[in-house]
């Protein structure tokens, strides 16, 4: 529901993001209803891995950075991925 | 004693790996990544005149995995090229590859020379959708992957908005991608990332410009 109501449809198929969608979007959340409980060390630690993988390494996708902060920590609330996720902080 | 003196002798290459001290990173970056960035761009009949000594890396990264006794890491080339690795006990690959080239541009505010530069960029573009495609196939398979064992890739080019729009344009640029054959790609409206090659190619050098291995075993695609 959510990543529609920022217009960013639930699965991209490449050819059909690269004609479809004039700016690459994605979005990321917890898998689940989310209580304060799920937001453990381990879901801090993957976050914290996460941005770092995304913003430091050069032309890192989304699905490039979520994999290197997998192997840091597996947060308990799990993450789902939407739209492009070869979205770069670049972009 | 003679008994004892087998078994001591049967495990000593037991005994000793358990011992075994742990890579530095340096060692990593000496004896795995460096080797496997080299190899990689051989195989890949990439261009670098820099050679791959440790004078033409910028930065690296190494982090050492106690999950799978293994190791993730990344290293960006003075050239731009960006590769991440991973390994385990036993295997250990290029999982990403970058060249540094940019495949789309952003042109909702850009100005009327910019957008001729990237239509200019366009013209330059020597592939079709049907040349893009086999040059992807191409990599896919000097990767080591087979075909059979993946659904058939999804692919397109790189563009700006949509044919028939009076803004579109189509850049140079063109990405396949392969979900392997036991994943559902339905489960993508689950916001779950499946088992994937991506390959993106450039219609003006015809190189290969990324590369991606997402969610699948080191060193092996099942």
């Amino acid at each position: 529901m959510l990543p529609e109501a920022f217009g960013i449809p639930k699965a991209i198929p490449p050819a059909s993001y690269a004609l479809n969608n004039k700016q690459k979007r994605a979005f990321m959340g917890w898998k689940g209803n989310v209580t304060a409980s799920i937001l453990d060390n381990s879901s801090l630690t993957w976050s914290l891995d996460f941005w770092q993988a995304w913003m430091s390494i050069p032309n890192n996708s989304v699905s490039a950075a979520i994999i290197s902060a997998n192997s840091k920590a597996t947060p308990s609330g799990g993450i789902v991925t939407y739209g492009d996720t070869t979205l770069r902080w670049a972009d | 004693m003679k008994a004892v003196a087998f078994i001591l002798l049967i495990l000593t290459p037991f005994l000793f790996s358990c011992s075994r001290q742990p890579q530095s990173k340096e060692q990593v970056l000496r004896d795995t990544m460096l080797p496997l960035a080299q190899e990689f761009v051989r195989r890949n009949g990439l261009p670098y005149d820099g050679g791959f000594g440790t004078n033409s890396i910028k930065k690296y990264s190494v982090d050492f995995n106690v999950k799978w006794h293994g190791f993730i890491s990344d290293m960006t080339m003075t050239n731009g090229y960006v590769f991440q690795f991973w390994g385990d006990r036993t295997n250990s690959e290029v999982w990403f590859f970058n060249d540094g080239t940019k495949t789309s541009y952003n042109l909702a505010r850009a100005s009327k020379a910019q957008i001729e530069a990237v239509k200019a960029l366009s013209l330059r573009n020597k592939l079709n959708d049907k040349s893009a495609l086999e040059l992807a196939k191409h990599f896919f398979k000097l990767q080591g992957h087979k075909e059979e064992d993946f659904h058939p890739p999804e692919f397109g080019p790189y563009t700006w908005g949509e044919k028939g729009e009076p803004d579109y344009i189509q850049y140079p640029f063109y990405m396949a991608r392969w979900y392997r054959k036991d994943a559902n790609v339905k489960d993508r409206e689950k916001g779950i990332i499946l088992p994937n090659i991506t390959i993106k190619v450039s219609g003006i050098t015809s190189n290969l410009v990324d590369y991606q291995k997402n969610i699948m075993a080191v060193g092996r695609d099942f």
